[in-house]
């Protein structure tokens, strides 16, 4: 008994050490990771107050910047958008906002990924990324709807390893404590605007993207359209553009595009696919608006709200915009105007 | 089931807890069923030929320990009535049906073994026989190797010769005789243990020692840190070395071969101190296979350092059984009378260790690499066997004091050097490619900056890991010396520090060893 009782002891303080090391540093992951938005204290401040919800994965949240958007449409906008976020964070994030806030329009972010994305192949950072974000009381119901048994041990090294990389970025100055900007969901770029270019001709039809969406990611999609109207909600799918570099180079972009009008056309719902719009190429140029091929850069974010802004006014105003949009991307594709 | 995995600690948690809860009598019960469920796991088919190998090892020992005692029975009955020619006759024959019934077994053993590692090796050489005379020999067999086959089949039939040379009892349950061979522990890696060391501490009933159990949880960090950490980090480097040698510079080949080194010794000893460490925990001790091998002064030092069970199995029973079998002695007494007393004394154990080595370079693979790797080994052990007195004649004359620091560090030095261009040999593929590696270390051009001669380590934090981790191994050899680590430890440090040290290590394998890990899978020497 006695060497039981030690063995038990022994084996306890090392995991009580483990488990106040591993606290530690998902404390440094959590509550100074320069990259991810920890926004749950402004959204909590905004309560009540918001009427426009834009909700998406990073291609959003570098996108709508509501400190541009709202004074035009007069809204009260928040980008809900987060780094990698599945539609069970996208629901989780919606259904909270919209139950405490006058929601009119929930602005969701669809593109070639949204749907095939998968968790139990990419691991579950994206559900780490939300986790972050809700409160302390939100969090244990959301960990085990989001993370199954065998996700925690990948769970426990991503925390423990961001956490000691941000530990080591903290001593070395290169991040600070504390991660909220005030700027409603709108992540900018630390870095400045640098030029991304890419050989357009050369770069035609070299790639073929997974389009298998999985049957979880679709049921999600049709929680959130329900949610939206449960709650008189109106929901707009948008595709927000990505670089003319990457539009060039996939060979199937189409089947996306296709696929989210039929949903919209089924559900009675809107869906604009900004990469289709004339001359957006030149609106926003890659070189100066684009930080990769996703991902618009603060110069792009700056433009791209200017004109979404204004896209939505002349919409409500019932303005028929349809001839500003190519009808598919092959269409786009063949125009000798948009290759150049 | 892999060992780096979450799925092997849950199944080591639930073991461990089950085999101190269950009645003493009970554990080898507890331990045979998580073996065989081990076993199943990684390849439930392979049972079948575990199974084949105990059953008839069980048997083939049963009958020669009955014939023996029947033999003695007789003996003793008729003492008086028999003579000495009679008595000895009836030993001759009764020895001849136990080694009949012996070599039985064994074929049959070594005949499954052969089937699924050499048949392919044997089917090539058989093509590339018949492609001499314009025909062709195809090979279309498909075959998953049994799990640990090398490993069981050798520790099994050493417990079949122990039981032929009355050194031990024949196991009467077969269940514990399919315990012994299935042992999960080392069915994939080793040790091979003898049965009179492990048999009595698998069926002996076991308390659980708190010391025991936190030294082998200490001992198990230890190697995970040294697998997943120095050993996976360094296993992508190395490969690619391997694998496009021809395009690096010399020295950066001659450092990829050194990594290789530290690579393979970090994943086997990494392996050893993981199953050592948990069958410490369930009281157990298993054999140990390492030794400090690197401090090695001479290449036969190092064979007895390095995967001591093999060599002491094919010592105990290949090598002195050909060393002392009479044809064997019968031509060294003619050497001695034709060709001098050194020929004598050195031409038996030269030609035992003969096929010592190259059946030891087969063990470790079926191909042409491997056995040259096992004869140059063999050339080196021999070739300093005949040279022993001559060198140290010549040492006594050119005044070298062997117990000399820096005469010892130079033999450290060649040793190191020598195993390291041996080792590299069969790992890069074909014979060819082997000696392309080593022309390439002498005749490659040189680096022309840092990142030429280090090209492969892009990332500088897991450069500073590994060198760290290989310093720390090398200052634990260093401490091993005086006895055990985790006593010295438990001796010198507090309890607080220890808890630290431990709980850092087991940080630094989350961090480095995780990422490393992924898809890298298995240990280097499973493969055997």
């Amino acid at each position: 008994m006695r060497s039981f009782k030690r063995v038990c002891k022994s084996v306890l303080a090392f995991l009580l050490v483990i488990a106040l090391v591993s606290a530690m540093l998902a404390g440094f992951y959590l509550h100074t990771e320069y990259y991810y938005y920890q926004d749950f204290k402004e959204r909590g401040d905004l309560t009540g107050t918001l009427d426009t919800l834009y909700c998406g994965a990073s291609f959003a949240l570098r996108a709508f910047r509501p400190d541009i958007i709202d004074p035009v449409l007069g809204e009260s906008g928040y980008n809900l958008s987060g780094s990698r976020l599945t539609m069970l964070g996208r629901y989780t994030l919606l259904e909270k906002e919209i139950k405490r806030n006058p929601i009119k329009t929930v602005i969701l972010e669809v593109s070639c990924d949204t749907l095939v994305r998968d968790s139990a192949q990419e691991g579950p950072e994206g559900e780490l990324l939300t986790f972050a974000r809700l409160t302390a009381r939100d969090r244990p119901a959301y960990f085990f709807q989001a993370f199954r048994p065998k996700d925690w041990p990948l769970l426990y090294y991503d925390l423990v390893s961001k956490g000691i990389n941000d530990a080591c970025s903290l001593l070395c100055g290169r991040i600070r404590v504390g991660n909220w900007f005030l700027t409603r969901g709108y992540f900018p770029f630390h870095e400045p605007d640098v030029p991304f270019y890419r050989d357009y001709a050369a770069m035609r039809g070299i790639e073929t993207l997974p389009a298998e969406m999985t049957p979880y990611n679709i049921e999600m999609l049709d929680r959130i359209t329900a949610l939206c109207r449960e709650n008189g909600v109106e929901l707009v799918l948008i595709n927000v553009p990505q670089s003319k570099a990457f539009n060039c180079s996939c060979t199937n972009l189409d089947v996306f595009h296709q696929w989210y009008a039929d949903y919209a056309a089924k559900n009675g719902l809107q869906y604009y696919n900004f990469n289709l719009c004339k001359g957006i190429d030149t609106r926003l140029p890659d070189e100066g608006c684009f930080y990769d091929p996703h991902h618009l850069n603060n110069a792009g974010a700056a433009a791209f709200s200017e004109f979404y802004a204004d896209f939505m006014r002349r919409i409500r105003a019932e303005e028929d915009l349809r001839d500003e949009f190519y009808t598919s991307y092959a269409e786009m594709l063949n125009d000798p105007a948009y290759l150049g | 089931m892999s060992i780096i995995s979450v799925g092997f600690i849950l199944f080591a948690i639930g073991l461990l807890i089950v085999y101190y809860l269950v009645p003493k009598k009970a554990q080898w019960w507890v331990l045979l069923a998580a073996s065989l469920l081990f076993y199943a796991l990684g390849n439930w088919r392979g049972l079948i030929y575990l199974a084949v190998t105990s059953v008839s090892a069980w048997g083939a020992a049963l009958l020669i320990e009955r014939d023996a005692a029947e033999r003695r029975a007789y003996l003793k009955e008729h003492k008086s009535e028999l003579s000495k020619e009679e008595k000895s006759a009836v030993k001759s024959r009764g020895r001849s049906r136990r080694r009949a019934l012996m070599a039985l077994c064994m074929a049959l053993s070594f005949l499954i073994l052969a089937w699924f590692k050499y048949i392919h090796f044997l089917l090539a050489q058989a093509n590339a026989v018949a492609g001499l005379f314009g025909g062709q020999v195809k090979d279309t067999i498909t075959l998953i190797v049994p799990l640990g086959i090398s490993f069981y089949t050798f520790q099994t039939m050493g417990y079949v010769a122990d039981v032929y040379w009355e050194r031990v009892e024949a196991q009467k349950n077969p269940l514990k005789l399919l315990l012994f061979t299935s042992f999960f522990p080392q069915i994939t890696q080793g040790p091979i243990s003898t049965y009179s060391d492990l048999a009595g501490q698998l069926f002996a009933p076991h308390s659980l020692d708190d010391r025991a159990f936190v030294h082998g949880a200490e001992r198990m960090i230890w190697g995970f840190f040294k697998k997943m950490v120095i050993a996976n980090i360094l296993s992508p480097y190395v490969a690619d070395v391997f694998a496009n040698y021809s395009g690096y510079a010399g020295a950066a080949v001659l450092l990829g071969a050194f990594c290789y080194s530290a690579q393979i010794y970090a994943d086997f000893s990494g392996y050893m101190d993981i199953m050592c460490g948990y069958c410490q925990m369930l009281g157990i001790r298993l054999t140990e296979n390492f030794e400090r091998p690197y401090f090695s002064k001479s290449v036969a030092e190092y064979w007895r350092r390095w995967h001591i069970s093999l060599g002491a199995w094919f010592k105990a029973y290949l090598y002195y059984p050909l060393a002392v079998s009479k044809w064997n002695q019968k031509l060294g007494r003619n050497a001695k009378r034709k060709l001098g007393k050194p020929f004598g004394d050195y031409l038996p154990a030269t030609l035992a260790l003969i096929v010592v080595w190259l059946t030891t370079g087969l063990w470790h693979g079926a191909s042409w690499a491997y056995i040259v790797w096992g004869g140059l080994n063999g050339v080196f052990i021999i070739v300093s066997m005949w040279m022993e007195k001559p060198f140290g004649a010549l040492k006594g004359k050119l005044g070298i004091n062997e117990s000399a620091w820096l005469w010892r560090a130079f033999q450290v030095l060649r040793t190191f050097l020598l195993v390291t261009f041996i080792k590299v040999l069969p790992e890069v593929g074909t014979l060819r490619d082997g000696l392309g590696l080593w022309a390439r270390i002498f005749r490659g051009p040189p680096p022309r900056s840092l990142g030429e001669l280090i090209p492969f380590m892009d990332k500088p934090e897991n450069v500073i890991c590994v060198l760290l981790g290989v310093i720390l191994m090398f200052i634990v050899s260093l401490v091993q010396r005086r006895g055990s680590v985790r006593l010295q430890m438990e001796q010198r440090l507090p309890y607080w520090l220890r808890l630290t040290i431990f709980a850092v290590l087991f940080f630094v394998i989350v961090y480095f060893g995780v990422p490393a890990s992924g898809g890298l899978g298995g240990f280097l020497y499973a493969q055997f």
